[in-house]
């Protein structure tokens, strides 16, 4: 392999790095923004909590590795450095569109804007999108499962809160805060286990692309029949994306978990078990039936039917902000997935250069990002809701939403 | 030019529904069961803790106790199952990726 590969290779495998960092500090609002809401946890305590099952959660199962580059897109006209380009234009994307919601403060889905990425990219890079799969596994789940989870936590609430009349107030918040722990747990191992799995695949596939082919082995099935190819995840390639997920959650997403915890609705510690309950549910059920969901999709529709199922106030102004970052979602990525392409492409088809010039692009404008993130900082300090009594919610609703 | 030419659109097939329905009703039911059940099991718990804290009775703190950990039970087991589910997913899906993967890798090796 020439110096060009192993520059690009170097570059995606950076890249896909940054995404898994994005994604952990994006996404850890959906396990333990509740949590935090309550008081069940503390800020700090919460996000390394997190960190620490996302990383679990990455090591535990590599099934649904390259499930979404591979699904969604003809990956037989992908090869060599054109082909890493292509990835690499997907990840600019989908980085670029977490960054900007992250600073609007808007739970979005991560593994839709790698999705949104992944397309735009295709389509300029003349490959084929295979439209069904993109409809029946991730655009009708995206719609349907904030409303399935929605109605699931709107119902647990209300059983929850019947019962709490003959438990009594107090020990029922304080037992569901004990609750809350165990079930921002299990939906940061069920995050760990699907999101960590997605950039392993990425750069899995682009080390086979680079000529790690042993990394390819056949799959034998019943009675020593060769059935296909299976890949095999160098442990390093794990122990780096259990890390960045990990190092992002620890990070705190702290913009995204106070919408999350805060701006949607108020949340007790009866709501936040049951949002978080419902959420574990869903995800884990159409897991079991090939569906991988957003976590941020459903764990949103979660706290929403936890507000609606104790008749508290949802702020639907704000639902409805989210509403909108997640149809522009995937177009968005696209677009910049598309442009990320286009402009390495300029270059020379598979060119280093045009990669390198994008790698810088990107770097540059995610460091603005940051840079207008430390305007309006929103710290730990400000979330910690376990020394003192609830207050209002840290950035209220617009009136009348 | 135009960007666009060399993309080819998979025709939709016309057998395969864009919703499954079957899948969609199990996963609402399993989830029902599972959310709303972990959230009930849950309240049940501190029910019977609460009339086993503050029971008058033996029987009643006794039955207070026996329905705290019968629901404790059931709420470990609940967890449990999600916990094997995670780690040991259906078959049928590494399946489907290994097919998918198989036929990006061997669009790779032949321009190797």
């Amino acid at each position: 392999m020439d110096m060009a590969s192993e520059l690009i290779l170097i570059i995606v495998i950076v890249t896909a790095v940054g995404f898994d960092f994005t994604n952990g500090f994006h996404d850890t609002a959906n396990a333990v923004a509740t949590s935090i809401a309550t008081g069940a946890l503390k800020p700090r305590q919460a996000v390394v909590m997190s960190a620490t099952f996302n990383l679990i959660g990455a090591f535990i199962s590599i099934s649904v590795a390259a499930k979404i580059a591979s699904g969604l897109i003809s990956a037989t006209s992908l090869h060599g450095n054109s082909g890493l380009v292509l990835v690499f234009a997907a990840l600019c994307g989908a980085i670029l569109w977490n960054l900007l919601t992250w600073y609007f403060t808007l739970p979005s889905s991560s593994s839709h804007a790698l999705i949104g990425g992944i397309v735009g990219a295709a389509l300029v890079g003349g490959v084929t999108v295979k439209w069904h799969s993109l409809f029946s596994s991730v655009l009708i789940p995206a719609v349907l499962s904030p409303f399935i989870c929605m109605g699931i936590a709107a119902l647990s609430t209300f059983m929850v809160y019947r019962l709490a009349r003959s438990i009594g107030e107090g020990r029922t918040k304080r037992g569901y805060k004990q609750g809350q722990i165990i079930s921002a747990a299990l939906v940061s191992l069920a995050h760990g286990t699907n999101d960590a799995q997605k950039t392993m695949g990425v750069i899995t596939l682009a080390l086979i692309a680079y000529g790690e082919t042993h990394l390819l082995h056949n799959k034998v099935g019943a009675h020593g029949v060769v059935v296909g190819s299976a890949l095999s995840v160098p442990i390093w390639v794990k122990i780096l994306c259990g890390g960045a997920i990990a190092a992002g959650t620890a990070t705190g997403g702290w913009r995204i978990i106070n919408t999350m915890g805060n701006r949607i609705t108020d949340v007790e510690s009866p709501q936040g078990f049951s949002a978080e309950t419902a959420s574990a549910a869903v995800i884990l059920a159409s897991s079991y039936y090939g569906y991988p969901l957003s976590t941020t999709h459903v764990v949103s529709g979660g706290v929403m039917g936890a507000g609606i199922g104790k008749r508290a106030a949802v702020h639907w102004g704000v639902a409805g902000q989210m509403a909108t970052g997640w149809i522009f979602t995937i177009p968005a990525a696209g677009v910049v997935g598309a442009i990320a392409w286009s402009v390495a492409d300029l270059f020379g088809k598979g060119s280093a250069v045009g990669a390198l010039v994008i790698a810088a692009i990107v770097a540059a404008a995610a460091a603005a990002v940051f840079q207008l993130a430390q305007r309006k900082p929103i710290t730990a300090a400000e979330l910690d809701r376990t020394a003192k009594p609830p207050t209002a919610p840290l950035t209220p609703a617009p009136a009348g939403a | 030019m135009n960007p666009f030419a060399a993309v080819t659109y998979k025709a939709v097939p016309p057998s395969v529904p864009l919703i499954d329905w079957t899948a969609l009703w199990h996963i609402v039911v399993i989830s029902l069961a599972f959310g709303s059940g972990l959230a009930l099991g849950f309240g049940l718990l501190l029910l019977g803790l609460s009339r086993g804290e503050d029971g008058k009775r033996g029987i009643e703190k006794a039955g207070g106790f026996l329905l705290a950990g019968l629901c404790g039970a059931a709420c470990i087991a609940a967890i449990g199952v999600g916990v094997y589910v995670m780690c040991n997913p259906p078959k049928s899906k590494p399946d489907k990726v290994v097919a998918v993967t198989s036929s990006y890798v061997a669009g790779i090796r032949a321009n190797l």
